[in-house]
């Protein structure tokens, strides 16, 4: 009971001490999950084809897709502000024709398939401010199985003329095809 | 020497990239990547965006030793730091563009030189090249003792009417002023 009390009156101290820092200088500490970037080239040298800015949340023992993404609810596809993606050109992405530009991904999770959601309106925070007016496209990605990973991972496989971009958490793996030929 | 040890250093990166090709999964950044913006409140458009690297200080001090002075450095960690304007601006008294830059220093004891670059989507500092120079200028320090920083950060801060960017790591400040309401601005 002792140690309680003493462990939470030293919690609030911190807690205090920290947020007082926080707010007098403006400068925030490390995310809990933080952000990452990944890019696809088509070889090491060349300019960027594809570039994803997301936040990376750790599953820490939770049930995924009961606690914290559940089946038929949007996603931003990551952590804090929601997830961007960069076409430096004109590509097909899942099927869908899309200019080369900025959008903000978002997903709808399923047991055997995503809907991804490219959305023109872009710098926002999470899915607060989706909004289905400025889709750009809105394409199914089927789910595979692999191997667990802890930390929400986005990563690019090139198969032959096109390139995947696969989603990755638990031992879900997300996957959607992109083509450059058009 | 040391061109030597940075080239071995360039290589391994590029080693380490061509892995992701067959859907490697990449771990957690130990220095992770942040944003920061600025906006003139809550609801609004961003006026700036702000993407880097943050590194933390393991032991010892950093400029000076770890960062060392006057060398360019990448401003954060692994990709190189990049700063969008969405306007024209007054970045440290220089006109900018609309557009997405990358940010470079060189860090010195008493003022910083500050570079923008036109050449985006690079790792770390390694790919500068001065002919894409879009604005360089220098800017004094500060110091702040009451408030050293283990983890290198970037705010935006308002003082009165002007508006900075701030480089903070240590006891080290460099604010950059920025400006979007110059009457400057109104006559390009």
């Amino acid at each position: 009971m002792k140690k309680t009390l003493l462990f939470s009156c030293l919690l609030t101290i911190v807690m205090l001490l920290s947020t007082g820092n926080t707010k007098a200088q403006d400068f925030k500490g490390l995310d809990d999950s933080p952000h990452d970037i990944v890019y696809f080239r088509t070889n090491k040298i060349a300019p960027p084809s594809i570039k994803v800015l997301y936040g990376r949340p750790m599953k820490k023992g939770r049930d995924l897709f009961e606690e914290v993404i559940p089946y038929g609810q949007i996603w931003r596809v990551g952590a804090n502000e929601a997830t961007e993606v960069v076409f430096y050109k004109d590509v097909v992405f899942g099927g869908s024709e899309v200019k080369a530009g900025t959008y903000v991904l978002y997903a709808i999770p399923n047991e055997k398939e995503w809907t991804l959601i490219l959305s023109s309106k872009t710098d926002v925070w999470g899915t607060y401010e989706y909004e289905e007016k400025y889709d750009v496209a809105r394409v199914q990605a089927k789910v595979s199985r692999a191997e667990f990973i802890e930390a929400f991972s986005i990563a690019f496989k090139e198969k032959g003329k096109q390139v995947n971009m696969v989603l990755g958490w638990d031992t879900a793996r997300v996957t959607a095809p992109i083509r450059f030929d058009i | 020497m040391k061109n030597i040890a940075i080239s071995c250093a360039i290589l391994c990166a590029l080693v380490f990239q061509s892995k992701a090709f067959s859907q490697r999964f990449d771990q957690v950044d130990k220095a992770p990547v942040d944003i920061a913006y600025l906006r003139p409140n809550q609801k609004s458009k961003p006026l700036v965006k702000v993407v880097y690297g943050r590194p933390a200080i393991e032991k010892g001090k950093v400029f000076g030793s770890l960062v060392p002075y006057g060398e360019i450095w990448r401003t954060g960690a692994n990709e190189a730091t990049e700063i969008t304007f969405y306007k024209d601006m007054l970045f440290g008294n220089k006109l900018v563009k609309q557009g997405t830059y990358v940010m470079h220093t060189i860090p010195g004891k008493k003022e910083w030189t500050i570079i923008l670059n036109s050449n985006t989507d690079t790792w770390g500092a390694f790919f500068y090249n001065p002919e894409k120079d879009v604005a360089r200028f220098k800017v004094k320090t500060k110091k702040d003792m009451r408030d050293p920083l283990d983890v290198f950060s970037i705010a935006f801060k308002k003082d009165f009417k002007d508006s900075y960017m701030v480089l903070a790591w240590e006891e080290t400040r460099v604010d950059i002023p920025l400006d979007d309401t110059s009457p400057m601005l109104a006559k390009i």
